[in-house]
């Protein structure tokens, strides 16, 4: 059982900050998913832990040791690359032994170790193939293989599914899922797909620009998002934000050019909007996407496209005029400085 | 088009390239072969055909045992160290250094020059007292040797040279290959507790072999290529010490003008270099190691 801990460690190439003054924690067994947009520091963090970059500033401990300038091998943990970084000219059996023979690990234990670990990623009767004779999904449990066989209590995964079709990323996703719980492993994950997130993690941490966005259960980054980022990052079709002005208590849409115009930012996820016959936000349909079980409409309110997830089959034409509520607990209130304002009591005239 | 007219076509297409095979290749095999089972003619006494009388003599004649055999060596010399020289430099000039540019530039210049003019700076380091070898020599209380006049050391002195001309050129296909290699496999190796030695023998050793065995069969065939220094340096002497065999072909055929036992000698050396190109494309047939 291993608890990994940054704090306040920072990793640059010149001026350039790749991880800013982040602290992070990750208790023993849990599946934590770094997740954020390309560039944000994520793998970098990730790499911090593996060793394979130095911190400029800060520590990183991994049960309790103080690591920050180990050498990746005396670190205890394991890593699964995205594009695997099998050995191509060795076979899968001689792949999954590589650390062990490295390590002078007894031909017995090896042996013993290799069935165990090709059993549990269901490689057995692949151990005589070159990676090139494999197919995706298969390499991937190879790395797999790999990663668990050294029994190291950490596992770390940059972005181990991205290769793979959407339809194998979804088994291959409840697999790592099912064998991270049973091998009891703690897993660091790295990976820009928030489904993925939201599918397997215990805890998320949201990057941007180097710094922790958001850290949290996947409930908690859904239900209450800290900044606009978190919230328009979480979630399929995203949280709608809609700027609008704050005057005296009352809520009116964000005129376009007007000076105090857009100041405070009101989210609402797409499947929380209804359409009203009277009263409501208005806005004007520009399309409407039918997915089966719902169907997503974008409409033009004032400056800002918002997208309202409607059940089944719902038809809408372009131009068509329509009028959006919202339940005010449903009503996310982010102010001028990006924070989540929940105590500001500020509503809607048509809101009860 | 009838079937015939489009015979008739490809034929013409073919033609040019055919052509000049046959002309400058295939011809002046045959011709080489022929001419090597005659005796060479004279306007008093015309050519006549005298079977493989050529061939014994060659079995006695002791100049060309001794070529072969210099050749043999020489070909070890050069081929194994620019090799082993070619993956120091291009792993080396891999690494993030300062400067990195301009050492790859220095280790390729050998490649740029002529050889001829390579052998001409060459001469000058190995020049007796006054050459650039012996002045350093000196400086540590040693020198007066005669490094292209010995017998013993004018081969090796050669083959240094031609380490020192060949081993960039083969540095270049190393760096290549090495720069094919991921990066990654290099942190899983280092993640998995390996040594830069153990990953060097086993994983990028490997990994280059396919560059290995075409960098391994050039040299070889070009050892027995290569004679232009020759002409410059020793002229294959002291007393045969460094003559190669193609150097002893253009001695026999232009300065004795016996040109059928020169045929003779061609056709060896035609026939070991056929030889080393079956087994290059034996060796690529199998493939070794590619992804």
């Amino acid at each position: 059982m291993s608890r990994i801990a940054l704090e306040n460690v920072t990793c640059a190439w010149g001026e350039t900050k790749g991880v800013d003054d982040v602290s992070l924690s990750v208790e023993p067994g849990t599946f934590v998913v770094l997740l954020g947009p390309s560039g944000c520091g994520k793998s970098t963090t990730l790499r911090l832990i593996a060793g394979l970059e130095t911190a400029r500033d800060g520590v990183i401990s991994i049960d309790g040791c103080d690591v920050t300038d180990a050498p990746p091998a005396a670190r205890g943990v394991s890593m699964v690359f995205q594009n695997y970084a099998l050995f191509p000219h060795l076979n899968v059996t001689e792949n999954i032994l590589f650390g062990l023979k490295v390590r002078r690990v007894a031909k017995g234990e090896r042996a013993e170790r290799l069935a165990w670990a090709a059993d549990l990623t269901g490689l057995t009767d692949f151990l005589q193939r070159k990676p090139r004779q494999l197919s995706g999904g298969q390499r991937q449990r190879v790395a797999l293989a790999r990663a668990i066989v050294a029994q190291h209590p950490v596992c770390l995964m940059d972005e181990p599914l991205s290769n793979l079709d959407a339809k194998l990323r979804q088994t291959m996703r409840a697999e790592l899922r099912a064998l991270q719980q049973r091998l009891g492993l703690t897993v660091v994950y790295v990976t820009h797909d928030q489904i993925e997130a939201m599918a397997m993690a215990d805890r998320v941490f949201l990057m941007n620009g180097g710094k922790v966005e958001q850290y949290g259960t996947p409930e908690d980054l859904y239900a209450r998002p800290q900044t606009p980022f978190v919230a328009r990052f979480i979630g399929t079709p995203p949280m709608n934000l809609i700027p609008v002005d704050v005057a005296g208590g009352a809520l009116e849409p964000g005129t376009q050019g007007q000076a105090e115009s857009g100041d405070w930012l009101v989210g609402v996820r797409p499947e929380d909007l209804t359409l009203a016959d009277d009263d409501g936000l208005p806005a004007e349909v520009e399309a409407s996407e039918y997915h089966g079980a719902d169907t997503v409409v974008a409409a033009r309110c004032g400056e800002a496209l918002v997208h309202v997830r409607l059940p089944r089959l719902t038809r809408m034409a372009p131009g068509e005029r329509i009028r959006l509520r919202w339940r005010a607990e449903d009503m996310h209130l982010f102010d001028k400085a990006n924070t989540r304002r929940d105590g500001a009591g500020v509503r809607f005239s048509w809101m009860q | 088009m009838t079937p015939r007219m489009a015979n008739v076509y490809g034929w013409l297409l073919l033609m040019p390239a055919a052509i000049l095979l046959i002309a400058f290749t295939h011809w002046p095999t045959v011709a080489t072969l022929i001419s090597s089972v005659y005796s060479p003619g004279t306007p008093v006494r015309p050519a006549r055909f005298i079977g493989l009388d050529n061939y014994r003599l060659l079995v006695d004649d002791p100049v060309f045992i001794q070529a072969a055999l210099n050749n043999l060596w020489f070909a070890i010399g050069t081929v194994v160290p620019s090799i082993a020289l070619a993956i120091l430099m291009a792993i080396w000039v891999n690494e993030n250094i300062p400067g990195r540019g301009l050492l790859r530039l220095a280790y390729f210049t050998p490649t740029i020059l002529p050889m001829v003019a390579a052998a001409n700076i060459w001469l000058f380091f190995y020049t007796p007292d006054i050459g650039l070898i012996d002045q350093v020599l000196a400086l540590f209380g040693s020198s007066g040797r005669n490094w292209l006049g010995d017998p013993d050391l004018v081969l090796p002195s050669l083959i240094v040279m031609t380490i020192w001309k060949e081993a960039g050129f083969f540095m270049i296909f190393y760096l290549a290959a090495l720069q094919s290699i991921p990066p990654e496999l290099r942190e899983a190796a280092m993640l998995e507790g390996a040594s830069r030695w153990s990953f060097f023998w086993k994983v990028t050793f490997p990994l280059l072999m396919p560059t290995t065995l075409f960098v391994l069969v050039n040299a070889l065939l070009n050892s027995f290529k290569l004679v232009d220094h020759l002409f410059i340096l020793t002229k294959g002497g002291p007393n045969n010490a460094s003559n190669l065999l193609l150097y002893y072909i253009y001695e026999t055929a232009f300065s004795f003008f016996d040109t059928s036992y020169a045929a003779t000698i061609t056709m060896v050396l035609l026939v070991l270099l056929a030889l080393l190109a079956l087994a290059k494309f034996w060796l690529f047939e199998k493939r070794v190691h590619y992804q």
